[in-house]
């Protein structure tokens, strides 16, 4: 037992001494790695904004159908129950005539003609009633739409159901983008992966080439193949821990020094950057996983490749 | 029909001697190697046995099958026939993954003394014991006295570019020898010494055979094998020419 612990030792004691005097290959290596490991970081990051975005945003929207004058409140009430019964609604509010004005009024403070307008009319007020219907998914409306299809005999004839339509447009905007910098993330997360992988294998392939005279030497001196190779795997295991503490580093001082200003952005960061400030260690944990999963996987394809025990 | 008499007297003899002493004598019978498909054989049918404690010097011209001898008792190279037990190890029954064992029983000396040039004299030589998974403070205790042995006390911290050929090849013999081997192969240890330090080397060898290890030399140096008296081995063309017990360069 106290042997294989002394053996282990040897093996991360070599495997260290390696990574330390490989100095040049092994800073080409790990800058590569970090620069995997950031945009991993980063793509998963993005994700979480975005996501987050959207949600928000989405909240927001909402459907209004207008009535008409005529409608009576038993009519209405039949209507808002219909609604209701939709699983993707989540709430629908009745906004009355006098309602609408009052919203008219004190969103035209300012609009000195609009008022004027309105003051002119007197008594008679043009705004219609109407239903504010909020949903899950402003992409999922059949079912409201065919109920409210059912009730047209209800609706205002001169104001058309809105969908809020800039909104709509704006949220189906973001979400483009977030599917596209989703995929383009994961594309280049990908590649990196890639590049990390043939710089790790190659940078063991030259550290079994340069020590092809102290690999023969083990071998004949009776040494097992395990602890011929096992140096190898932790030299390509190091550099995925360093680069996972220099990416963290990197992330977090970003975060730590803007997370203020990145906040103010209209894209909602903050739940993401609560994310990474409450859980520096899993994040670290996550890295140096991802890393040393990479590293190892690189030096075991070299290994079989290269080193012939 | 003779084959198989030669078979069973080799057998006897294997068992013979198998209680007391086969754990350091060396024995080949009938080894054949063959490289690749056809062609003329490094070794053709190659019988010898080296006795326990015995020092055996193994002569030939280069290509006349020395090598390969050397590389199929390591096990680098495996006979295309014939049997080998070395140190108490029959090669036939030995797998692969014992291979580390056998060479732990044998100690081997190189010409270019394969020493790790980043690690120092000490570290050089508890390379070894490393390898084996000594603890820390059994290789503390071992190493001194192996050092003492061939003569480097205070040299400890020297790397090897910092020593002689002959002190590096000191650091190589003490390596070899500081996990006693029974079996001790010298492939040419003298080959980039000046006659001094070949000398030195020799006597270090003689003196490591009298603690009781076998030992086999070869070498080119005439001298050597003139003035050293002892039993000669000579191969030519992959085969045993002359076996004499006190031998010289140009007998048999």
């Amino acid at each position: 037992m106290k042997r294989t612990m002394t053996t282990i030792l040897r093996i991360f004691r070599y495997g260290l001494d390696n990574f330390r005097r490989n100095a040049w290959l092994t800073t080409a290596a790990t800058i590569v790695m970090t620069i995997t490991l950031l945009i991993v970081m980063v793509t998963v990051f993005a994700r979480f904004v975005f996501s987050d975005t959207i949600d928000q945003v989405r909240q927001k929207i909402d459907i209004s159908v207008y009535l008409k004058d005529e409608d009576t409140p038993a009519q209405v009430q039949k209507f808002i129950g219909a609604i209701k019964q939709v699983p993707q609604v989540t709430s629908v509010e009745y906004i009355s005539k006098e309602d609408a004005r009052n919203v008219f009024e004190q969103q035209n403070k300012t609009e000195f003609s609009n008022l004027q307008a309105l003051a002119e009319l007197g008594s008679d007020n043009p705004f219609p009633a109407s239903l504010k219907v909020k949903t899950k998914d402003p992409n999922k409306l059949d079912a409201l739409n065919t109920v409210i299809n059912n009730n047209k005999p209800l609706l205002d004839d001169k104001t058309p159901t809105s969908y809020s339509g800039e909104r709509k447009a704006a949220i189906d905007n973001i979400a483009n983008v977030s599917q596209f910098s989703e995929t383009a993330g994961l594309v280049a997360a990908a590649v990196f992966v890639v590049i990390s992988i043939m710089i790790v294998f190659n940078t063991i392939r030259m550290a079994i080439f340069n020590r092809r005279d102290e690999i023969e030497m083990m071998k004949l001196i009776g040494a097992e193949k395990h602890f011929i190779r096992g140096p190898f795997i932790v030299e390509a295991a190091m550099y995925g821990v360093l680069a996972a503490i220099v990416s963290v580093i990197l992330v977090y001082a970003v975060i730590l020094t803007r997370a203020d200003s990145l906040t103010q952005y209209d894209i909602v960061v903050g739940n993401t950057v609560h994310f990474f400030q409450a859980w520096p260690v899993l994040i670290f944990l996550a890295q140096l996983v991802v890393g040393i999963l990479i590293g190892v996987f690189s030096a075991q394809l070299a290994i079989r490749r290269y080193l012939k025990l | 029909m003779i084959e198989a008499d030669c078979q069973i007297a080799f057998l006897i003899y294997i068992h013979e001697h198998y209680t007391a002493t086969i754990n350091n004598v060396i024995l080949l019978d009938r080894v054949t190697k063959i490289y690749g498909k056809e062609g003329t054989p490094a070794l053709n049918r190659v019988s010898l046995h080296v006795e326990p404690k015995e020092f055996v010097i193994l002569v030939g011209t280069s290509g006349a099958g020395k090598s390969s001898l050397l590389k199929i008792l390591t096990r680098e190279e495996r006979p295309t026939s014939g049997k080998i037990v070395v140190g108490g190890i029959d090669y036939d029954t030995l797998k692969d993954k014992n291979i580390p064992l056998l060479r732990r029983k044998i100690g081997v000396v190189f010409q270019d003394f394969k020493l790790l040039p980043q690690r120092t004299v000490f570290e050089n030589i508890a390379f070894a014991l490393e390898i084996v998974g000594m603890t820390n403070r059994e290789i503390r205790h071992t190493v001194p006295k192996v050092i003492e042995l061939v003569g480097l006390t205070g040299k400890e911290n020297k790397f090897p570019n910092e020593l002689s050929g002959g002190e590096q090849q000191r650091v190589a013999i003490a390596r070899a020898v500081v996990r006693q081997p029974k079996i001790l192969i010298a492939d040419e240890p003298t080959g980039n010494l000046d006659p001094k330090h070949s000398w030195d080397i020799v006597r270090l060898l003689e003196k490591i055979n009298r603690y009781g290890t076998t030992v086999l030399l070869t070498t080119h140096n005439q001298d050597i094998v003139n003035k050293l008296k002892r039993r000669v081995i000579t191969i030519d063309h992959g085969k045993v020419i002359s076996d004499v017990a006190q031998g010289g360069y140009n007998q048999g």
